[in-house]
């Protein structure tokens, strides 16, 4: 049924600049928000039930599904999503990493993949295969089956950690 | 040279930033939003009461099926096929009559998403249920309901394919083996779920739509039939598409009803499918059931292959006989199968309609053959790897008479291949002999280790043509228009290496332009591993005719024979390294026959320009072949199964670029590992689809596909002139079969029989507890 909705203000940092809304629907996801309103479309709806992590954005740091958050709900926090990866005109090493290892194919999952790995990374600088694996179980692409992605969170790891002559 | 190397993509840069550009990216002024309303029951006579949803806040129009216009009521079959007896077209909207769960009814247009599916909510819809048709072989009974009434029966074609004589082969065969063998349903879910924008552009009076469509050409007549305006007034576009597999290569009921809404709006709509409309609604495959029988000598050479299979047609039929028929001619494999005879009976269920998904009809077909194999092995008491070699065609065979039609109408012939070295080469990877040798060992260490084997063949680079525009640019760039979209495979940078090389321009000039009706005349589109193939030699070919073109435009200038000088650089040398009278760029070039404005043109006999439209059409296709080999380990307590390792050995013929293709045999692989163990489409008895989520309908992830070992071996095709074959969907095809094989040897010991794919651990342990009881009974 619709019913009346509730409307709020909403603001938060998004990739370092602070916005505002007024008049945001109680009910509208934080996916929705980025994408519509903020027309950020870098960060995918790959399933909108938090299954496939394609809409992975970071909330103060944490990785979180924007398709299962509401906009309201993230009312003064930090937002990172796959735009604010990049330092300017340098690239963030996991995004030099997915090409250079050739770690997507249509690019649909990536951004999600991208944000979840940097999630890791800096939770944990130095992941082994198997923690890489597990921290982006969460994370669902269908076309790469998965090796290369994980090569390239590895590699990212060597080159952020300065170990020259990376293995993977 | 490009050609051949590991070229890191051009896409690439975008889609790591979030500046790709997907069907829902797309914003236009004034844009309104539809969600549908679909079908709860499989099988029902309906009525539906919309007026509560009309007068809903933000909507701006409610259609149902008689809103729609004649031309636009059904799906037309965009692949007639003669086999299929009965066709029956999906409703655009159900009329009267639903026969699927997820059948759209209704289509709400709103001014945003959420008013959409608010007004959705309010639309009642009155369910008078009939009996389901759900299981495939009670629908083959007399006594069946079905489908569609109007039918005598619930059967939709009946496919025979056949050689030889197998009544004489079954006769005089040693060893006979008979197995029931059924895949069951699985689907393709791309990341990105279907998506539609349509707009009536006043400007070109015609109508725009995006989609995610494999095939725009087809989309685009289908369009403009459902519209009843001619081509050259419907452009069909596609942005980055998330992801193919195959089943975004058919029309669907919403790529025409979203233009008609469009039209009779004129307004642009979106309509973006979520993941559970795509669970539900968007084509399945797979589903068959084989009851089949091989005969050989007492030393396991194969005398025969017979049979019968139901295949699930589902509901409707949008492509026709495809899968099955696919199935049927690929059953016989890379082995000598002398006498063969197969009849496949496509059935209708109310289920969604099937479709060709990565694969298509062939993880079947290898399933089949190689479950047999390993049926005779076991009879006999030979290995595995050695009944393969007795079994496969030999490189000295190639090119190889199948010995029957094929699904392109040409006989069946192998064009090249060595099966028995990527056999040969998989063995010594997995360290076959060693793991082998040691399996006795493994055992008293409490350990079950089993290896499985699968060979198998790939129809790839199917005709007719393809058609590719190439031009010079006053620059010196290069523009590549084609028509087969990319949905993610990496087209415009595999084909940029073919233009590198030909005309001596870096990498970064060359603009690949795809997914635009507008760039090609004409085009098939991209599916069943043929771009790459057919789009690719039309690239050559293209490129081939602009260098000619500038060596000749060159020549005149330079007063030099064209035969004399060659490209290098972005521009003309002398072959004999000598020095030319002046340096000339392709930009030179192009600026020199292009004239001045308001001047003669300056070579009138050579025209102006450097831009050309060439073609290539395969004179049938050609057979990419795989051997893939599995190591297992399964816990008899838990039936947990760990790939060990897991080996893949492809003849793809020549490859573009080996790490595109790397990629493509992982991904296929991935899928293939869910198909083995995970992916399962599942309705109950009534037909309810009990699978409308990623928490019930799983696919692998990354604790699930383990590191793939690749190697390729390659003999080049040649039906094209680089000798490529198609690798898109070769990792996906024997990955069931090798699983399946390498999980019943790790429990040999316990007489483990699989016969059904996907199998899950709860599988592995019914089917144990059968052996058991069989063992004691």
């Amino acid at each position: 049924m619709s019913a009346p909705q509730i409307s709020l203000t909403v603001a938060f940092d998004v990739n370092g600049k602070s916005c505002a809304r007024h008049n945001v629907e109680a009910r509208r996801t934080l996916a929705d928000f980025l994408r519509e309103d903020m027309s950020l479309t870098g960060t995918h709806l790959g399933c909108e039930h938090g299954a496939c992590g394609a809409c992975t954005v970071l909330i103060d740091g944490a990785p979180a599904r924007s398709c299962l958050t509401l906009a309201a709900q993230a009312n003064g926090t930090q937002i990172t999503t796959v735009e604010g990866l990049a330092h300017g005109a340098v690239l963030h090493p996991l995004q030099r990493a997915f090409k250079e290892k050739h770690a997507l194919q249509c690019g649909f999952c990536t951004p999600g993949f991208l944000v979840a790995a940097a999630a890791l990374l800096s939770e944990n600088p130095d992941p082994t295969e198997l923690q890489v694996r597990e921290y982006l179980s969460g994370n669902i692409c269908r076309c790469t089956g998965y090796q290369f992605i994980i090569a390239a969170v590895l590699a990212a790891a060597a080159e952020i950690n300065g170990k020259a002559g990376s293995n993977v | 040279m490009l050609f051949g190397t590991r070229q890191t993509r051009g896409e690439d840069d975008r889609l790591i930033q979030g500046k790709g550009r997907y069907v829902d990216d797309i914003k236009l002024p004034g844009m309104l939003h539809v969600a549908l309303v679909r079908s709860e029951a499989a099988r029902a006579h309906v009525k539906v009461d919309v007026e509560a949803a009309r007068s809903a806040p933000g909507v701006r129009a409610v259609f149902v099926a008689t809103d729609l216009p004649a031309s636009a009521k059904i799906l037309p079959d965009c692949h007639p096929n003669p086999v299929l007896r009965n066709p029956r077209g999906p409703q655009v909207l159900a009329d009267g009559v639903v026969r699927y769960v997820g059948e759209p009814i209704v289509a709400i247009v709103a001014e945003s998403r959420y008013l959409a599916e608010d007004a959705a909510e309010l639309v009642s819809v009155e369910y008078n249920l009939l009996p389901a048709v759900v299981d495939l072989e009670r629908a083959m009974s007399d006594e069946s309901r079905r489908v569609h009434e109007d039918l005598q029966s619930n059967l939709a074609a009946r496919i025979p394919v056949s050689c030889g004589d197998t009544d004489k082969a079954f006769a005089d065969a040693a060893c006979i083996v008979r197995e029931r063998l059924q895949i069951q349903r699985g689907a393709g879910q791309a990341m990105e779920t279907r998506g539609i924008v349509a707009h009536w552009d006043p400007h070109a009076e015609r109508m725009v739509v995006w989609n995610v469509s494999q095939v725009p050409f087809v989309h685009r007549t289908a369009i403009a039939n459902a519209l009843q305006l001619s081509e050259n007034s419907v452009q069909v576009l596609n942005p980055d598409v998330g992801g193919g597999f195959g089943y975004k290569g058919l029309t669907y009921v919403e790529d025409l009803l979203i233009p008609v809404i469009a039209r009779q709006l004129e307004v642009p709509i979106k309509w973006i499918e979520d993941r559970r409309e795509h669970l539900i609604a968007a084509y399945h495959e797979r589903t068959q059931l084989h009851d089949m029988e091989i005969a050989t000598t007492a030393d396991g050479v194969i005398l025969g292959i017979r049979g019968k299979f139901l295949c699930d047609a589902g509901a409707y039929t949008p492509w026709g006989p495809v899968v099955p028929l696919l199935t049927a001619v690929n059953i016989p494999g890379p082995y000598k199968v002398p006498n063969y005879k197969v009849e496949c009976d496509l059935v209708y269920t109310n289920t969604v309609p099937i479709a060709p998904v990565r694969g298509a009809g062939r993880p079947q077909a290898c399933y089949v053959s190689e479950r047999l194999l390993d049926a005779v092995a076991r009879k006999l008491n030979i290995d595995g790897a050695e009944l393969r070699r007795r079994n496969l065609i030999q490189a000295h065979e190639y090119p190889y008479d199948v010995g029957f039609i094929s699904r392109d109408g040409t006989r069946r012939t192998y064009d090249s291949g060595n099966v028995p070295a990527l056999l040969e080469r998989a063995l010594e990877m997995i360290e076959y002999d060693k793991h082998k040798a040691r399996q006795k060992d493994y055992a008293a260490q409490g350990r079950h280790i089993g290896i499985g084997l699968a060979c198998c063949v790939e129809d790839t680079g199917l005709g007719p043509f393809e058609e590719v525009g190439m031009t010079v640019e006053l620059d010196g760039s290069v523009t590549v228009r084609m028509g087969t979209p990319s949905q993610g495979q990496g087209q415009r940078t595999a084909f940029a290496q073919i233009v590198a090389d030909q005309l001596a321009v870096p990498f970064d000039k060359i603009k690949v332009l795809a997914g635009n009706t507008d760039n090609v005349r004409y085009s098939i589109g991209t599916f069943a591993s043929r771009a790459g193939i057919v789009t690719g030699s039309a690239v050559l070919n293209a490129s081939k005719q602009l260098r000619e073109r500038a060596l000749k435009i060159a020549g005149t200038l330079l007063q030099a024979s064209p035969d004399d000088l060659t490209l290098e650089d972005g521009g003309v040398v002398r072959k004999d390294g000598g020095k030319l009278g002046r340096a000339m760029s392709l930009s030179d070039i192009v600026h020199t026959s292009l004239g001045e404005s308001g001047a003669p043109l300056p070579l009138r006999d050579l025209g102006p320009g450097m831009s050309t439209v060439a073609s290539f059409s395969p004179p049938t296709n050609t057979f990419a072949t795989g051997c893939h080999a599995a190591l297992v380990e399964v816990d008899p307590r838990t039936c947990k199964v760990s790939i060990l390792k897991y080996v893949a050995v492809e003849d793809f013929g020549t490859m573009i670029n080996p790490m595109i293709v790397d990629g493509q045999v992982i991904g296929g692989v991935g899928l293939g590992i869910g198909n083995a163990f995970l992916e399962k489409v599942v309705y109950d008895d009534s037909g309810q689809i009990l699978t409308g989520t990623f928490m019930d309908y799983l696919v692998a992830t990354t604790m699930d596909v383990p590191h793939v070992h690749i190697d390729y071996l390659a003999t080049p095709s040649p039906l094209n002139p680089l000798g490529m074959k198609g690798a898109g969907q070769g990792g996906t095809i024997p990955v069931p079969a090798a699983l399946s094989a390498a999980v019943e040897d790790a429990l040999r010991d316990y007489g483990l029989r699989l016969r059904h794919v996907p199998f899950s651990e709860s599988d592995i342990f019914a089917a144990l507890q059968t052996a058991r009881t069989g063992a004691a009974a």
